[in-house]
């Protein structure tokens, strides 16, 4: 059980794909200017990636290395536009808004990378894993990212606004430029953290080395 | 060889399972669609000609510019006595942000707009979609071509660009006009249409 924590939290903190693995960089800057957007990318880009996943791993041994990554790129290019049409034919109103970033998921870095990187190696259940951790990752950061950037250069979070209309928007934060520097906040906020961590496990690791001594 | 021959089988198989499992998302999910495009279309009807109920009578179109390949679907809004109520259009521009723009526009019996609803952009999520919001549409509104100049503020028009989105606010503008041209161009003379000349469009 603890196992299986542990590699659903890999993809969340330990190896977050954004912060971490810095892939699948152009929806995250270009979807995240309002939470509702974020979302429904994070979701849409979900169930692509732990689908392609489960394909990808449970075919790896019948698909030749030389034509892997052909096959890769249809696999997933399958699932894209079956999330597409349903979208399309049921939530009319975000498949509306988040436009030409679907198809884009074809080529979201996230997505092909832990194709190559893992579910091609690995059994079918831990890659589902894999792909469910990697895509709560990026559900975490483009869903904070998102927050920040709409409360920031809209006043608004969810689409309902929050401060009174002397408030004006910082609009930079929902142009590109914004989406850098929060995405770059967010990178140097992580590493201090993991930092931080790093050394209290080496002050705690060395004062145990020294009470064995004594 | 022979291994070349099994990966371009192996290849194929795939691309045919992919294609057949499309092919079946695609059969259950036409039907969703095309509601919900028609879902759409009357939606956007029903937002931009003010007193539009259920005993008006619609009739649709297709209108064709100069120049132009574009197939402009014109819906025509009859009262019940078969007088002219009002006429939408579906109107587009290849200038956006984006690409191409849709936009439906509702004009009254005078060719004043009534309202105008963006159906498919591809603008950036949050600035260029504004164009959506009220703040932005009823700058617009019982304006038409004689008394409105389409171009932004910047280029010497009367449109009000959205902040930071002055390209899709150029291209609505664009869009509007191009609309409003085909529409007077192919009614305006005739404007006073009876029910049986309409019947023959």
């Amino acid at each position: 059980m603890s196992n299986i924590l542990k590699k659903i939290l890999n993809g969340i903190w330990t190896s977050n794909p954004v912060l971490i693995l810095l892939l699948g960089f152009c929806p995250t800057l270009a979807v995240s200017t309002t939470l509702n957007n974020a979302i429904g990318m994070a979701f849409a880009a979900t169930f692509v990636l732990v689908s392609s996943n489960i394909v990808i791993s449970t075919i790896r041994n019948f698909v030749p290395n030389k034509m892997r990554i052909p096959v890769f790129i249809i696999v997933i290019a399958t699932f894209v536009i079956l999330v597409d049409l349903v979208m399309y034919g049921y939530f009319p109103k975000l498949h509306k808004s988040l436009g030409v970033f679907i198809p884009l998921i074809v080529v979201n870095c996230i997505v092909f990378g832990r194709a190559e990187a893992y579910a091609s190696k690995n059994k079918v259940f831990d890659s589902f894993l894999d792909g469910l951790g990697m895509g709560l990752g990026f559900l975490l950061i483009i869903s904070v990212l998102a927050a920040i950037r709409e409360i920031i250069g809209n006043g608004t979070l969810w689409g309902i606004k929050l401060f009174g209309d002397s408030y004006t928007p910082a609009i930079v934060a929902i142009l590109p430029p914004g989406a850098f520097l929060t995405v770059g906040l967010m990178i140097g906020g992580m590493n201090f953290i993991n930092i931080k961590n790093n050394e209290k496990a080496r002050i705690k690791q060395k004062l145990e080395k020294e009470k064995v001594k004594i | 060889m022979k291994d070349n021959f099994i990966q371009i089988f192996k290849l194929f198989l795939i691309a045919v399972i992919s294609a057949f499992l499309l092919s079946l998302v695609n059969s259950i999910t036409k039907g969703p669609i095309e509601k919900a495009k028609g879902a759409e279309m009357m939606e956007a009807i029903g937002n931009i000609i003010p007193g539009f109920t259920s005993e008006k009578i619609l009739k649709d179109t297709i209108l064709y510019f100069p120049d132009d390949t574009f197939p402009f679907k014109t819906f025509i809004i009859l009262n019940p006595d078969s007088s002219i109520y009002a006429y939408s259009i579906l109107t587009y521009t290849k200038k956006g942000y984006g690409g191409t723009i849709k936009m439906m526009i509702g004009v009254d019996d005078d060719f004043q707009i009534t309202g105008i609803y963006p159906l498919e952009f591809s603008e950036t999520p949050g600035l260029g979609t504004k164009m959506t919001l009220n703040e932005f549409k009823d700058q617009f509104i019982s304006k038409s071509l004689s008394n409105f100049n389409f171009k932004v503020k910047k280029d010497g028009g009367d449109i009000v660009a959205i902040t930071s989105a002055t390209i899709t606010s150029r291209a609505v503008g664009d869009c509007i006009e191009k609309g409003l041209k085909v529409l007077e161009s192919s009614f305006k003379s005739s404007s006073k249409m009876t029910s049986e000349e309409v019947e023959n469009e």
